[in-house]
C-alpha cells in the first residue's frame, strides 16, 4: 500500500476529494497553512493499493483547476510506502 | 529650493500617515496649496527660490525621471512580465498612441489649441501612474495578475509616452517634419536604441555587482546604472526612459542574483526613498509653478481635458483588452479606473520648452495639473469601494469575527494596564481596584478564549497578524545588532553574519509549499524524504524561523489541544536525503525540553509507541521515504 499526500489549492479541495471518493479512494483532509505567510492551501492523504497509485494521481491531475494566477502551481504530490495499515 | 521641497514632502508624509490617505493624494493637495501660497507671496518666493531654475526642461527630466522609472522597473519580475506581455504591450504601445490621438482631437475640438499642441498634451497625459492604487491593491489582496498588468502597463507606457512626447515637440517646433512613415521609423529606432543601451549598461553593471560584496558600493553602482543608461541614451539621441526601463528590469532580475540579502534590502530602501523624493519634488514643483488664478480661468479647458482622458482610457481598456479572454469584465473596470496620472505627466508638463509660448505652456501645465488632481482625488479615493463592490477584496466571516474579538481582547488588556497605573499613582482607591480588577481580568480571559476558539476553527485568520508580528520581531533583532555593533559588543564580521541571517529571513519569509504552489520558476531540489514533526506551539516560531533561514519550506497541520491546554503543531517538511540530518538536528535544537508534547494526529500513523501523559518530549519526528514526488 502507498500513501499519497497531496498539497493543493483550497479551492480544489472539495472537488478533488469527491473525485477520489467516487473512484473508491477514501481521503482524509487536513487543513494546512504555509510557514508564516501563506494561507489557503489544503493537504489530503489517501491510502491507495500499489497498482492503483497512478490512477489516483491521474484523477488529481485531471481534477485540479487552472489557478487564477497563471504562474501558480496547481498541486504537489508525495507518494510514500506504508509499512502497516489497520482499519478498526 | 530642494531642501525646502524635501522639508515640505516630509510634512506631507507625516500628515498622510495620520489621515490614512494615499501619499500622492496628499502631495497633490499640498501642491494646490502651494499654488495658492505662491500667488500671494510670488515676489518673496522668487527672491528665495530661483523659479527660472525650475523651468529647465532637461534638468527636470534628467533628475526626476530616472529614479521613478528605475524603481518601478526594478520591482517587476521577468516571469510576471512575460506571462502578461501581450496584454501589457497592447495597453502600453497602441494604448498610448490611441490616447494621444483621441485626447488631442478632443482638446482641439473643445479649446483653441492647435492640433499639434493638443497632441503634445495627449502624449504627456497618456503616461499612467497607479502608485496610489497599487499600495491599496496589495493590502486588499487583489489578484496578482491585475497588479502586474497595471504596473507593467504604467512602466512601459511611461517610456512610450515620453518618446512620442519628444517626437511631437520636435514636429511642432519644426525640428522634424511629420509623416506617418517617418514617425514610425523614428519611434522604432529611438525605442529600440534606448532598450539596447539600457541592456548593455545594466548587463555590465550586473557583472560588476556580482564581483562586489559591499552593499554601499552595489547601491552606488545601481545609481550609476540608472542615470548612466539615461544620459548615454540621450547623448545618442535614443530613448533615455526606455533605457532606464531596460536597466531597471535587468538589475531587478539578473543583477540581484549576485546580491546578498543585506544588499537587496539596502537597494530596496534606497530606491524607495529616491522615488519618494522624485514624486514629491514633481508634485510640489508644479504647485510652485502653477498660477492659481490662471488655473481657475482655465477651468473649462481642464474639464474638457478630464473628459477627454476618461473617454480615451475607456476606449483603450474596453476595446483593446477585449481580445484577451483572461481579462474578465470586472478586471477591465479596475484597469480603467486605476489609470491614474501622476509624477511623469507633471514632469513632462514642467519640461515643456519655452518656444511653445508662455501662454500655451501655462495652459498645458494647468490642464495636466487639473487632470492629475482629478484622477488622484476622485479615482484614487474611490478605488477601495469599487474593488469591494466588484468582489475583489473579501474578508471571510471568520476573519471579521477574529479581528473584532482580538481588538476587544487587546482593548480589555490595555484598560487593565491603565487601571493598574492609576491604582499605583493613587488615582484609584484599593476599594475600587478590588472591585474593578477581577471584573476586567475575567473579561480579558473570556475574550482571549473566544479568540482561541476562532483560531482553532480556522487557523488562517491569524496569519496576517503573524506576518506583521514576525516582521517586527526581525526588524527589532536587526536594530539590536546595530546597537551591539555601535556599543562595541560585537565586531564587524559578526555583525555582517548576524544581519545577513535576519535579512535572509526577511526576504525568504514566504518559503513554504503553499508558496511553492505560487512560484512556477522556483527550482526544487529532489525531495526524497518527508518529515512529520510534532512541535509544541511555543517552539514552532523558533523552528520555522530556523527552517526559513536554512531555506527549507514547511507546512503546518492543524494544531491539537491537549488536556493541560498545551497546543502542538505538526509540520510537514520535504527534504533531500543530504539535508535530512541537518533538518532533524535543527528541529531538536529549537524545541525546548521543558515543553511536553501531546499526541494527536500521530495516533493514526504506523510505528508509533504510545507514551504516558506528562512525559516530556523534545519533539516527535517521523521520516518517510518519498517514492515519487510531483508538482503539477
Amino acid at each position: 500500500m502507498k500513501m499519497i499526500l497531496c498539497i493543493l489549492q483550497i479551492s480544489d479541495r472539495d472537488e478533488v476529494a469527491n473525485a477520489l471518493n467516487d473512484a473508491g479512494f477514501p481521503v482524509t483532509i487536513l487543513p494546512t497553512t504555509g510557514a508564516y505567510f501563506r494561507r489557503g492551501n489544503a493537504t489530503m492523504i489517501a491510502g491507495v493499493d500499489d497498482d492503483k497509485v497512478e490512477t489516483a494521481m491521474q484523477i488529481i491531475r485531471d481534477t485540479v483547476q487552472e489557478p487564477d494566477d497563471p504562474g501558480q502551481k496547481r498541486a504537489t504530490m508525495f507518494v510514500m510506502n506504508v509499512d502497516q495499515f489497520k482499519q478498526v | 529650493m530642494v531642501i525646502f521641497l524635501i522639508f515640505i514632502a516630509s510634512l506631507v508624509g507625516i500628515a498622510v500617515q495620520r489621515l490614512r490617505m494615499p501619499y500622492t493624494v496628499g502631495l497633490v493637495l499640498v501642491g494646490l496649496g502651494l499654488a495658492v501660497f505662491s500667488l500671494q507671496y510670488a515676489e518673496a518666493i522668487t527672491e528665495v527660490i530661483n523659479l527660472n531654475a525650475i523651468r529647465l526642461p532637461e534638468v527636470i527630466l534628467t533628475i526626476l525621471v530616472p529614479p521613478l522609472i528605475f524603481e518601478a522597473a526594478f520591482h517587476i519580475k521577468f516571469e510576471n512580465l512575460r506571462r502578461n506581455l501581450k496584454e501589457i504591450l497592447t495597453l502600453a504601445i497602441p494604448g498610448v498612441l490611441i490616447t494621444m490621438v483621441l485626447v488631442g482631437l478632443f482638446i482641439t475640438w473643445g479649446t483653441d489649441l492647435p492640433l499639434e499642441v493638443a497632441l503634445i498634451f495627449g502624449a504627456l497625459i497618456a503616461a499612467t501612474d497607479p502608485v496610489a492604487v497599487v499600495a491599496l491593491f496589495r493590502t486588499l489582496k487583489v489578484p496578482n495578475q491585475l497588479l502586474i498588468m497595471l504596473e507593467g502597463e504604467s512602466l512601459l507606457n511611461d517610456g512610450v509616452a515620453i518618446l512620442i512626447f519628444n517626437l511631437m515637440i520636435a514636429i511642432t517646433l519644426g525640428i522634424s517634419d511629420f509623416s506617418v512613415a517617418a514617425f514610425v521609423q523614428d519611434f522604432i529606432l529611438i525605442a529600440g536604441g534606448g532598450l539596447v543601451i539600457g541592456l548593455i549598461v545594466a548587463g555590465a553593471a550586473s557583472l560588476i555587482i556580482s564581483q562586489v560584496n559591499n552593499h554601499l558600493i552595489e547601491v552606488t553602482l545601481t545609481t550609476v546604472t540608472a542615470y548612466g543608461a539615461y544620459l548615454v541614451a540621450e547623448e545618442l539621441h535614443v530613448s533615455g526612459v526606455l533605457a532606464v526601463v531596460a536597466a531597471g528590469l535587468v538589475i531587478g532580475n539578473l543583477g540581484e542574483r549576485g546580491m546578498s540579502p543585506t544588499t537587496k534590502i539596502s537597494l530596496f530602501n534606497f530606491w524607495e526613498f529616491s522615488a519618494y523624493l522624485a514624486n514629491s519634488i514633481a508634485f510640489l514643483l508644479i504647485g510652485l509653478v502653477i498660477d492659481i488664478s490662471q488655473l481657475l480661468s482655465s477651468m473649462q479647458s481642464i474639464l474638457i481635458a478630464i473628459v477627454a482622458v476618461l473617454v480615451a482610457r475607456a476606449i483603450v481598456i474596453y476595446l483593446l483588452s477585449f481580445r484577451f479572454s483572461n481579462i474578465t469584465s470586472n478586471m477591465r473596470h479596475v484597469l480603467y479606473w486605476g489609470g491614474l496620472r501622476g509624477a511623469i505627466s507633471l514632469a513632462l508638463a514642467l519640461s515643456l520648452p519655452d518656444a511653445l509660448g508662455g501662454e500655451t505652456q501655462s495652459l498645458l501645465q494647468d490642464m495636466t495639473f487639473g487632470v492629475v488632481l482629478f484622477t488622484l482625488l476622485v479615482q484614487g479615493t474611490t478605488m477601495r469601494p469599487i474593488l469591494k463592490r466588484l468582489g475583489f477584496s473579501t474578508q471571510s466571516k471568520n476573519q471579521v469575527s477574529y479581528e473584532r474579538h482580538q481588538a476587544r481582547a487587546i482593548a480589555a488588556q490595555r484598560s487593565h494596564d491603565r487601571l493598574l497605573e492609576m491604582h499605583r499613582e493613587g488615582l484609584v482607591s484599593d476599594h475600587a481596584w478590588n472591585i474593578l480588577e477581577p471584573a476586567i481580568q475575567r473579561q480579558i480571559e473570556l475574550r482571549k478564549e473566544v479568540v482561541q476558539e476562532i483560531l482553532h476553527a480556522d487557523r488562517t485568520v491569524g496569519d496576517t497578524e503573524l506576518d506583521q508580528a514576525f516582521q517586527e520581531i526581525l526588524r527589532s533583532q536587526r536594530s539590536t545588532y546595530n546597537s551591539l555593533l555601535s556599543e562595541g559588543m560585537i565586531g564587524e564580521e559578526t555583525f555582517a553574519y548576524l544581519v545577513n541571517e535576519v535579512d535572509a529571513a526577511l526576504i525568504n519569509q514566504d518559503i513554504s509549499y503553499g508558496d511553492l504552489l505560487l512560484r512556477r520558476t522556483k527550482d526544487l531540489p529532489p525531495i526524497t524524504k518527508l518529515v512529520f514533526a510534532s512541535v509544541s506551539e511555543p517552539d514552532v516560531f523558533e523552528t520555522l524561523h530556523m527552517l526559513g533561514i536554512m531555506g527549507i519550506p514547511a507546512i503546518r497541520l492543524a494544531s491539537n489541544l491537549g488536556p493541560s491546554g498545551q497546543i502542538s503543531l505538526t509540520l510537514l517538511i520535504g527534504v533531500e536525503e543530504e539535508q535530512l540530518d541537518e533538518v532533524i538536528e535543527a528541529i531538536m535544537n529549537c524545541c525546548s525540553p521543558e515543553q511536553p508534547i501531546r499526541r494527536g494526529l500521530f495516533n493514526l500513523l504506523p510505528g508509533q509507541e504510545p507514551k504516558e501523559d506528562g512525559q516530556p518530549d523534545h519533539a516527535n519526528v517521523y521520516v518517510f521515504d518519498v517514492e515519487h514526488y510531483e508538482e503539477i
